[in-house]
């Protein structure tokens, strides 16, 4: 019992009990704290700024705990501070890509060009955002695999974000052959637009008569359809094009190469020969 | 019989045919089965729950069954989305107007099983109607597009058992004429109501506000007196926001001093 009346007037025992209780409380009390701010700014943000306030409040809360702790165990902190900084700098020289990537998460947690669950366009990979991470955003491409872009990379490059707004516009070039009527091809390809259910009457189709081509009149049908219905548009829009052009004995324009003889435009000679 | 629940034991298939929707549902000692094939060119046909043979080469949809419940409904229903309705030729409203017009929607099917807490198996439209898009493209709303002759006189209209007859009174207060270019009418506000002859839904009142061309879109539970002899059928799947101010404009924007 000696050892244990030494411990009770050691005045270390008092500072280290006291530390323990501070760990033990003020632990608990960050991650309801941060767990509450999360909550709160979750009801008026998003889920990103929400986990970042949520962050924010725990690691500040621990910083500020370690600094009491070391405080009440007698540490000089002025000391402790200094040679912090002199540590700080030597990691920011090291860390330079990942504060980057931090401080582009938190402009693009700031901007919102997309959320969870869309699909975008970074530098022509396309793929369903998974999460967006102080120092990544995660992806699933079309044909399912993981992409980790880095935030510093989508902060410095052209970011499409497909499925933004809930209407998009397909946009089809469509060429037939020099000997058909330009108005009666407009007329099919908007009829062709408003027979599909997956094209909507409104916004209307774009229709147009772009270019005299090298083998064809060159056309464009622009049709609007919901995000949700691309592949379910591309798919019968096609079809109902060839189908309806092919009833109507419009021809689909493929390559064409004329090839003359002279410069009188002479013919070919041209010999037949007779087979069994 | 029209709409009334039906008993189907296990090993019968019964076969209705409303319009150019037909459907299938078959009881199996587990399961419900049901199949659906569209026949544009048959939409004034009607059969309630006969015997008819299912068609070779069948692709049954399957539904798991609760035990000894033999009970199937198929009711009437509208769609969940707004319908974006269009005139077939323009139609103007002169300051003062005060009518009523009738549009033709097309309903749903919805097939639920069960005697007393009826359970949702699916719903089926009789007509797949095509998508359409209400307001601008980044904030507006999907609807399924209508085109309406938007008819003055109940004997004007088309008498097809998939239509729900929906009557739009319109009233123009203001000083300016209102043209009639496209209207999105939020069909889960509306009810379904059997008539003596054709099906109905409850009444949309339209009202004008001027010039800037707010209006207010209200959606009472009653129909008109020209449908006559009513009774209720499928309640609105929502009840409509009351006393607001909608602007679905674009709609009924085009305004002629």
């Amino acid at each position: 019992m000696e050892w244990f009346a030494t411990l009770l007037e050691s005045p270390r025992f008092y500072s280290l009990l006291r530390s323990v209780i501070l760990l033990a409380v003020g632990l608990p009390l960050l991650q309801l704290l941060a767990t509450t701010g999360k909550r709160v700014a979750k009801k008026h943000t998003n889920e990103q700024a929400a986990m970042l306030v949520g962050k924010a409040i725990f690691y500040t809360g621990v910083v500020m705990l370690v600094v009491m702790v070391m405080q009440n165990m007698g540490f000089k902190l002025t000391a402790i501070l200094g040679a912090a900084g002199i540590a700080g700098i030597a990691v920011t020289f090291a860390s330079q890509t990942s504060l980057s990537n931090i401080i582009s998460g938190v402009f693009l947690i700031w901007e919102r060009p997309f959320a969870i669950g869309d699909v975008i366009d970074v530098g022509g990979t396309i793929g369903l955002v998974l999460s967006i991470d102080l120092l990544s955003v995660k992806m699933r491409t079309l044909d399912n695999r993981y992409i980790r872009v880095p935030n510093e990379m989508i902060i410095k490059s052209q970011v499409i974000t497909i499925t933004r707004f809930p209407i998009r516009r397909m946009d089809i070039d469509v060429g037939v052959a020099y000997k058909e009527d330009v108005g009666r091809v407009m007329k099919l390809l908007g009829e062709i637009a408003d027979a599909n259910p997956f094209a909507l009457d409104e916004p209307r189709p774009l229709i147009l008569f772009k270019n005299f081509g090298n083998s064809s009149l060159e056309f464009m049908l622009g049709v609007w359809f919901s995000k949700t219905d691309f592949l379910h548009l591309k798919n019968s829009i096609m079809r109902d094009i060839k189908e309806r052009f092919d009833a109507e004995g419009i021809e689909i324009a493929f390559p064409h190469l004329s090839l003359y003889s002279g410069s009188d435009t002479a013919p070919f000679p041209v010999r037949v020969v007779k087979t069994d | 019989m029209k709409w009334q629940p039906v008993t189907l034991r296990e090993g019968t298939v019964r076969h209705w045919q409303i319009g150019p929707c037909k459907l299938w549902v078959r009881r199996t000692p587990d399961e419900w089965q049901t199949y659906v094939e569209r026949d544009p060119l048959s939409p004034n046909v009607e059969v309630w729950s006969s015997e008819l043979d299912v068609p070779d080469e069948v692709n049954w949809t399957r539904w798991a069954a609760v035990p000894h419940d033999y009970t199937l409904r198929v009711q009437p229903a509208l769609p969940e989305r707004p319908v974006i309705v269009r005139p077939e030729s323009p139609f103007m409203f002169p300051p003062g107007s005060n009518l009523t017009f009738f549009i033709s929607v097309p309903i749903w099917l919805n097939i639920s099983t069960g005697a007393d807490r009826p359970q949702l198996l699916c719903e089926e439209p009789t007509v797949i109607l095509s998508n359409s898009f209400f307001g601008e493209p980044t904030t507006g709303q999907l609807g399924y597009a209508l085109k309406t002759t938007a008819r003055r006189h109940r004997a004007e209209l088309r008498q097809q058992p998939h239509l729900a007859a929906c009557p739009i009174h319109i009233h123009n207060p203001s000083a300016a004429t209102v043209s009639f270019e496209r209207l999105c009418i939020h069909a889960r506000h509306l009810h379904i109501l059997q008539g003596e002859d054709r099906l109905w839904t409850s009444k949309v009142n339209v009202t004008f506000k001027g010039e800037t061309g707010e209006q207010q879109l209200a959606y009472p539970a009653q129909t008109v007196d020209a449908a006559g002899e009513t009774t209720s059928l499928t309640p609105a799947r929502e009840p409509a926001p009351q006393g607001r101010f909608q602007k679905p404009l674009a709609v009924l924007k085009t305004f002629i001093a």
